[in-house]
């Protein structure tokens, strides 16, 4: 970048400077951030799968049993996890692994759909909407949310349950709404206040998940 | 006959050995990595913090589980979740789906981010890529215009070894397991924007005080 070095360019476009103009100690206090938020997310892996590996198993195998049924995995979320549902139903689709391709839609994915329910009736109503039209028995409804509170998922997810599809919720920080009795049938918690952090961890867990859910549906039938 | 099989509770122990595999993975992974580039991190977000004074816009690509990283990535800056971040501007070019497809199917697929990137970036912006491989030929020719266009360049690579990327900063994960690089990478560009915004509000004071 020898051409953004000469008076002109730095006149013209100052951010082009080679040299940070935050202080040397500064640097060196922000490059202590990236061990110590790591270990955060890694002690936050920890407590998650020490007090839920078991659930997280028989989850697996839930899913699983649905989709070997010819269930479909329908996944929705807002925001980060917009694109955490998206990423994980591209994972199913399109597999990175030796797994089977499982169908799977991305409830945000469809932005006409998204913005018609929006404007015509409610944001509140954009997943359980296409819930309606999209799901049926037997489908998997993947929640994921860093609050547990948003009222679109809570809305989709206990729709979804009445018209008994399984129903998988991931959230952060206490669980929110998605915590209470008879919302979702299996609910995963990484108990943060950081998003960040909350969505790090979040993310290790639906990867898991569903390598467990490829694994099984991998799995020879066996006479037991 | 004998026939062996695998009881309900044996297959229960694979899947929770499994778990405790996988996330013993990722917590080795994520120290041996973060060591490695936490100063590199630092004056990246620096970096970024300077063109974003200046005015830049981020603009993000990647292909496959990058397009959603980079969707990801992309929302932080417009809308932070933090109370008294300032709003940035990002872009994701995996969002516009007619012009992703029109140019994936045309004669010059790899040309799919490098085509965004001429019409809708300024000299000093910052360009981030997500490489799922170093091969990965849209998003290296997405840097080396950017680079072309004195952008800032940042490469989030993973897959074979790291070759030498045309990027001003690149954060390559080494790890044969694509999902657990993926997380690494979130976790990366989480930690961008975080150090990016404290560097900001740092600039911003030290500026008022002149």
């Amino acid at each position: 970048m020898s051409s953004t070095n000469d008076p002109f360019s730095q006149l013209l476009y100052p951010m082009l400077r080679e040299q940070p103009s935050v202080d040397a100690s500064v640097i060196t206090q922000l490059s202590r951030a990236p061990l110590q938020k790591s270990a955060e997310s890694n002690a936050l892996r920890h407590q998650l799968f020490d007090a839920s590996a078991d659930q997280i198993v028989s989850c697996a195998r839930a899913i699983s049993t649905a989709v070997a049924g010819g269930g479909r995995v329908l996944a929705c979320g807002n925001g980060g996890s917009a694109t955490s549902a998206a990423d994980i139903v591209s994972e199913l689709l399109r597999p990175s692994g030796a797994g089977p391709a499982i169908g799977a839609l991305s409830l945000t994915a469809d932005i006409a759909v998204v913005t018609a329910i929006g404007n015509d009736v409610s944001y509140d109503d954009v997943f359980v909407r296409q819930l309606l039209a999209l799901g049926r028995s037997g489908d998997v409804v993947l929640a994921i949310s860093t609050s547990g509170n948003s009222e679109n998922l809570v809305r989709a997810v206990r729709e979804a349950r009445r018209l008994r599809m399984l129903t998988v919720g991931i959230a952060g920080h206490d669980g929110g709404r998605m915590r209470a009795d008879g919302v979702v049938d299996h609910l995963f918690i990484v108990p943060s206040t950081s998003v960040h952090r909350i969505q790090e961890v979040q993310t290790t867990l639906y990867h898991l998940l569903f390598e467990l859910v490829q694994q099984h549906l991998m799995e020879v039938p066996t006479c037991a | 006959m004998m026939m062996v099989m695998k009881s309900a509770a044996e297959a229960v122990d694979v899947d929770l050995a499994f778990l405790r595999d996988g996330v013993a993975a990722r917590c080795a992974a994520g120290d041996e990595y973060f060591a490695a580039i936490a100063q590199e991190l630092a004056g990246c977000a620096a970096a970024m913090a300077d063109r974003f004074f200046a005015g830049a816009t981020l603009l993000v690509f990647g292909s496959g589980a990058g397009a959603t990283d980079a969707q990801h990535n992309s929302v932080e800056y417009v809308h932070p979740v933090l109370p008294g971040c300032r709003a940035l501007a990002a872009l994701s070019l995996t969002n516009d789906v007619s012009t992703v497809t029109g140019i994936l199917g045309g004669p010059d697929p790899l040309d799919v981010y490098a085509h965004q990137l001429r019409a809708l970036s300024r000299p000093g912006d910052i360009a981030l890529a997500f490489l799922a491989s170093p091969h990965d030929g849209a998003s290296l020719r997405g840097l080396r215009t950017a680079r072309e266009r004195e952008m800032l360049t940042i490469a989030l690579s993973t897959g074979g070894t790291p070759s030498e990327l045309p990027a001003t900063h690149t954060f390559h994960v080494d790890h044969d397991d694509p999902l657990v690089a993926q997380e690494l990478h979130l976790a990366t560009y989480h930690m961008l924007w975080e150090l990016t915004h404290i560097v900001l509000n740092h600039r911003g004071i030290a500026e008022a005080r002149r």
